[in-house]
C-alpha cells in the first residue's frame, strides 16, 4: 500500500496492516503526526482496508 | 470506539481514552476555556492582539477566541502577522492569514522586517543561527505593534510541546532568567512598555492542536519554516518525542512539574531584575541594551 507523508513530500510503500505498525515501519514518531484515511482522521488502532487512501500529516508547523 | 458515544474515534488521549470527532472538539474547547479561566488569561475588557503566523497553532487560537468572545463586544481582537522575509514560505502563510481574517472579519495588521529593520531574514541568516536571530526580532516587533495598537495582552499559539521544549532547552543551557518568564502568562514583572503574552493552548499537545485544526478545516497545506529542521529546538522536539513514545505523559510531567516551581523562579528573578528601558531604543528590557538592539548591531557590523 502507498502512503503519502507531507513533511517529506514523499510516498512510501508499506506492508503494515495497522496505523501503529505503519508508523513504526517508516520510522515516524506517532506524536509528531496525524493519520488521515479517506479524509477521516484515524487512531493508531485503525486496520487498513483495500483501496484506502492514506496521508500522514506532520503536526509541526512554523518554525 | 469513542468512550462517550461509541462512534468512530479520531484520537486517543494520553490517558488512553478514545474520542470521536464531536467529543474531541468538545474536550479541546473545554480544556482551553479552563486554561483561560484558571490562569485568568483574559479579562472582561481586555484588548487582545493575536500573533498570527498562519500555522495551525495561531489559526486555532484565533478561531477559538473569535468564537468564545463573539458575544463579548468589550473584548477586542486584532491579529498581527510578521513578515520576516522568508521566500517561498511566509508569502504563502500570509496569504492564508489574510483570507482567514477577511472571512471572519477580524482586523489584521502585517509588519515586515524589511520595513522595521531594513532587511529580509533570508539576507542575514548566512553564518548565523536563524531561529535565534528571528525569535528575538519577532518578539520585539510583536510587543511594539501590540503596544501601538493599545493591546493589554498578546495572545500566542504556544502549545504543550512548545513549552516542554523550551523548558528543556533552558535547562540544557542553564538559562534560569528565561525560564522564569515562561508559563501560561509570561513575564516576571510588569512595565508599561511590555505587553504580557498569554498562551490559551498551553495544555494542548501539538498533536491535539493539529487534530483540532484539521477537523475544523483550519489548515490548508503543510508549512514548515525552512530554517526549522536543523534548529536546536527541532533536536529537542525529537528527543521529547522519543521519550513520549516510550513513556506517555512525559511532556505533561515536564510542564506540570515546572509549573510547581515557577512561582519560586519568578520571585527569585523579580528580586534580581527590574524591567528597564533600553538605552538605545527605549523598548523594555532586563539589561542596559535590549537583545533586539544587540542582534541588529551584530548584523550591521558584518
Amino acid at each position: 500500500m502507498k502512503v503519502y507523508y507531507d513533511r517529506d513530500n514523499a510516498t512510501f510503500d508499506v506492508r503494515s496492516k495497522t496505523v501503529k505498525d505503519m508508523l513504526k515501519e517508516i520510522n515516524v514518531f506517532r506524536n509528531a503526526v496525524i493519520v488521515v484515511v479517506n479524509n477521516e482522521v484515524v487512531t493508531e488502532e485503525y486496520e487498513f482496508q483495500d483501496n484506502d487512501t492514506v496521508k500522514i500529516l506532520s503536526v509541526v508547523s512554523g518554525g | 470506539m469513542c468512550q462517550n458515544c461509541q462512534k468512530h474515534p479520531v484520537t486517543t488521549l494520553t490517558s488512553g481514552r478514545p474520542l470521536c470527532k464531536n467529543c474531541f472538539l468538545k474536550y479541546f474547547e473545554k480544556k482551553v476555556r479552563k486554561t483561560i479561566r484558571v490562569y485568568k488569561l483574559i479579562g472582561k475588557t481586555d484588548s487582545l492582539v493575536i500573533a498570527l503566523s498562519g500555522g495551525k497553532d495561531s489559526l486555532t487560537v484565533l478561531d477559538l477566541l473569535s468564537n468564545i468572545y463573539t458575544h463579548s463586544p468589550s473584548v477586542s481582537l486584532t491579529a498581527v502577522a510578521i513578515d520576516e522575509g522568508i521566500d517561498g514560505y511566509r508569502d504563502k502563510t500570509l496569504e492564508y492569514a489574510r483570507d482567514f481574517c477577511h472571512k471572519r472579519q477580524i482586523p489584521l495588521e502585517v509588519v515586515s522586517y524589511k520595513e522595521a529593520f531594513g532587511f529580509k531574514l533570508d539576507n542575514v541568516v548566512k553564518g548565523r543561527r536563524a531561529c535565534s536571530v528571528c525569535g528575538v526580532l519577532r518578539r520585539s516587533l510583536l510587543n511594539r505593534k501590540a503596544r501601538e495598537l493599545g493591546a493589554n495582552k498578546l495572545v500566542t499559539g504556544h502549545n504543550l510541546d512548545d513549552e516542554a521544549q523550551t523548558i528543556l532547552m533552558n535547562q540544557f543551557r542553564r538559562n534560569v532568567e528565561t525560564s522564569a518568564r515562561l508559563g501560561p502568562i509570561t513575564g516576571v514583572d510588569t512595565h508599561k512598555g511590555f505587553v504580557r503574552r498569554i498562551k490559551p493552548l498551553y495544555f494542548m499537545s501539538e498533536k491535539e492542536v493539529m487534530t483540532y485544526a484539521y477537523l475544523k478545516g483550519l489548515t490548508r497545506e503543510f508549512n514548515e519554516c525552512p530554517y526549522n529542521r536543523g534548529s536546536y529546538r527541532n533536536q529537542v522536539r525529537d528527543l521529547l518525542n522519543t521519550f513520549e513514545e516510550k513513556f506517555p505523559g512525559t511532556k505533561y510531567s515536564i510542564v506540570n512539574s515546572f509549573l510547581e516551581v515557577l512561582p519560586l523562579l519568578k520571585q527569585k528573578e523579580k528580586n534580581r531584575f527590574r524591567i528597564n528601558a533600553c538605552s538605545r531604543c527605549n523598548e523594555p528590557c532586563s539589561q542596559t541594551v535590549c537583545q533586539k538592539c544587540m542582534v541588529l548591531e551584530e548584523i550591521k557590523s558584518t
